[in-house]
């Protein structure tokens, strides 16, 4: 268990900073690690606080399910007018371009709230902070869940369901799974330090909406084109919509997300191992 | 075996943000003086920086120690508490903590307001590191130790303070730590829930390994702790310039062996050999109250209630205000059949303990068979009863 057995060495003013490093990053590691063996505390812990969301309405959970249903169900209707693309092309499109996003957007948006909102539990019980991580992790890919339900009806409704994504489908969402922790964990340090920056992030995930193909699809050449290559959302939206869709394998955004990925990793890493201990201070 | 040492450990809060701009005023000033209040405040350019809640402190806890940290508000009791249960690391220095930890801390922290108690139960047993097989288990213990019913199914918002009070002890009071940690808050209740509360506390601090309480009540502090340090300004304020009376001297020390006998003879109800051995453990002249109250409480095993009587006068002479003492005398008049004076010791004890000591149950029965009813009511204004959830 967590309490057992746990050392907290704090890094003393006298000792030199390399001295100092290896430590740092060793027990940021214990932490992930820990944090995951303890899943049996984050999945009751995100189970509770989707269910408190929903507390006292007839249809629960199911709202997730219903109000994504109309989201996209009302931008197909105005923005498939507007697009050159066959309906049956872009209803599907729209769909899983819209549930990549809103799980990609979860992780960056709540990521920010990640330590904050925790604060409750991380003042009263020496969990490891990961724990926290971990369920955020759970409740987005609970709600992915929920919201993949209309967009796959729209898929196979439409005939753009390739059976094949179901192959790498563990792994795009073992991806999705790592990018979120990277994600909220370096979201929910800066943002319990600097408190401007979640107002910030909010106001540039809605231009990022924009700028993702999801509501258009980028030209072959042009201005749109280099837009939709250089935000890295695309290639994360793409490395599932493509293959569910089209049918084939995207290489180059499977590309672009690897390095991000690791990219990511190692600096969220980088980040959490040298503020963690600060975290509670700063809520 | 648990263990906590902690060497040479400080703690500064940051502040942070624009949480700095809050201490500008103090300018250079490097020390705040006239009070005792608080930790000392940082600053770095005349801004305020940090609050040095702890200042160097050593601590090292084995099994069996019972830890009273004693000090003002903020003189760093809490912050102490929560760097010994591992939630603040410490800015500088060392802390190793061996040893399962439960904490309490603070009522509003480490629970979750939007779900129900029931809920709750489930959480805290799974960071408690249970399975949840082993959680539903101990949900009657709690359940019906908390007196909670029905409550435990509704969201802990809708509880009363005092009413998460009973939901978080009666939940960590079934855990079995081998550290445990608690918080003055733990005297915030009605008064009958507050008893039941040091009953079970005393029951673990018998089994728990290693406990500390902060508090600003001296005389709990030295009555539940084996070793107290007082805290001003994060700092252990030396003994000698305390203003606090040092504990009260130790008790005649008995032998290890003996005692062990005894203990077995007891356990086993052989209540005639204890009692020939009882001269050898605490012989009158080293500890006659003691010696006196265990020699009655055998003698009233054995139905000797008459030479118990006896015993126990004896100790009263010495002792004519402890209320233990005068609670049992009452106990055996009661078993005398001697109801009026039984009433009369059972109220003292009561009384003179603000019902620390004595069972109500038991005075009540005995105002009944004494016919003396009105004093049961007496006795619970006395002793603040609020009512209590059916």
């Amino acid at each position: 268990m967590s309490q057992a057995n746990h050392t907290r060495h704090a890094s003393s003013s006298s000792v030199g900073g390399i001295a100092v490093l290896p430590s740092v990053y060793k027990t940021a590691a214990v932490d992930l690690i820990e944090g995951a063996r303890s899943w049996r505390i984050w999945t009751v812990m995100a189970w509770h606080g989707l269910r408190q969301r929903y507390r006292r309405s007839w249809l629960g959970l199911a709202w997730i399910t219903l109000s994504f249903a109309l989201l996209i169900g009302v931008k197909m209707f105005i923005f498939g007018a507007l697009s050159t693309k066959d309906i049956s092309f872009f209803a599907p499109y729209l769909a899983t371009g819209y549930l990549v996003f809103r799980l990609v957007s979860n992780f960056i948006i709540q990521g920010a709230f990640v330590f904050i909102a925790a604060q409750s539990w991380i003042k009263a019980e020496p969990l490891p902070l990961s724990v926290h991580l971990y369920k955020l992790l759970a409740s987005t890919f609970i709600q992915f869940a929920y919201m993949a339900i209309p967009a796959l009806i729209v898929c196979i409704y439409t005939n753009h369901f390739h059976a094949m994504v179901l192959l790498y489908l563990p792994l795009i969402l073992l991806v999705y799974a790592i990018n979120g922790v990277w994600v909220s964990a370096i979201m929910g340090v800066l943002c319990a330090r600097h408190r401007d920056i979640r107002y910030f992030v909010a106001n540039i995930m809605m231009v990022l909406y924009f700028m993702t193909p999801i509501l258009w699809v980028p030209p072959a050449t042009g201005m749109r084109a280099v837009v939709a290559n250089m935000n890295p959302l695309t290639h994360y939206v793409e490395v599932l919509r493509t293959p569910l869709i089209s049918g084939t394998i995207p290489w180059n955004s499977m590309a672009v997300v690897g390095v991000c990925t690791l990219f990511g990793l190692v600096t969220s890493f980088l980040v959490f191992a040298r503020t963690r201990k600060n975290v509670i201070f700063w809520l | 075996m648990a263990s906590i040492i902690a060497e040479n450990i400080s703690l500064v809060f940051p502040l942070v943000g624009s949480d700095s701009r809050f201490g500008s005023r103090l300018g250079k000033k490097n020390k705040r003086e006239g009070t005792p209040v608080g930790g000392q405040i940082i600053t770095d350019h005349g801004r305020s920086s940090g609050i040095v809640a702890l200042d160097h402190l050593n601590i090292s806890l084995k099994d069996g120690d019972r830890l009273g940290i004693f000090g003002h508000n903020g003189a760093g009791k809490s912050t102490l508490l929560r760097v010994l249960g591992g939630i603040y690391p410490p800015t500088s220095g060392t802390i190793k903590i061996d040893g399962k930890v439960t904490g309490m801390f603070s009522l509003g922290l480490g629970i979750n307001k939007d779900v129900t108690g029931y809920e709750n139960i489930l959480l805290k047993g799974l960071i408690y590191g249970l399975r949840k097989r082993e959680i539903q288990e101990l949900i009657p213990e709690i359940a019906e130790y908390s007196e909670l019913g029905d409550f435990l199914d509704m969201p802990v918002k809708i509880y009363s303070s005092g009413m998460i009070l009973r939901l978080m002890f009666s939940i960590a009071s079934v855990m079995k730590p081998e550290i445990l940690l608690l918080d003055e808050w733990i005297s915030s209740s009605d008064k009958k829930f507050k008893r039941k509360m040091d009953e079970r506390l005393e029951s673990m601090l018998e089994v728990t390994p290693i406990v500390v309480i902060a508090s600003h009540n001296e005389d709990r502090l030295y009555h539940w702790s084996n070793r107290v340090i007082t805290l001003e300004r994060g700092r252990v304020v030396p003994e000698s310039k305390s203003k606090y009376q040092p504990p009260p001297p130790p008790r005649f020390r008995p032998d290890k062996d003996l005692l062990n006998r005894y203990t077995k003879l007891t356990n086993f109800a052989k209540v005639e050999e204890a009692l020939a051995l009882l001269p050898q453990i605490w012989p009158e002249d080293a500890d006659l109250i003691l010696h006196q109250t265990r020699k009655a409480a055998l003698l009233m095993q054995l139905g000797r209630n008459d030479e118990a009587v006896t015993a126990i006068k004896k100790a009263l002479e010495l002792a004519p205000e402890d209320a233990r003492l005068i609670n049992q005398l009452g106990v055996v008049y009661f078993r005398l059949k001697e109801y009026d004076t039984a009433v009369t010791f059972l109220e003292k004890a009561l009384r003179t303990s603000e019902g620390m000591v004595g069972k109500v149950e038991l005075f009540e029965i005995a105002c009944e068979k004494a016919g003396q009813t009105e004093k049961v009511d007496k006795i619970w204004e006395l002793l603040d009863e609020v009512p209590v959830i059916d």
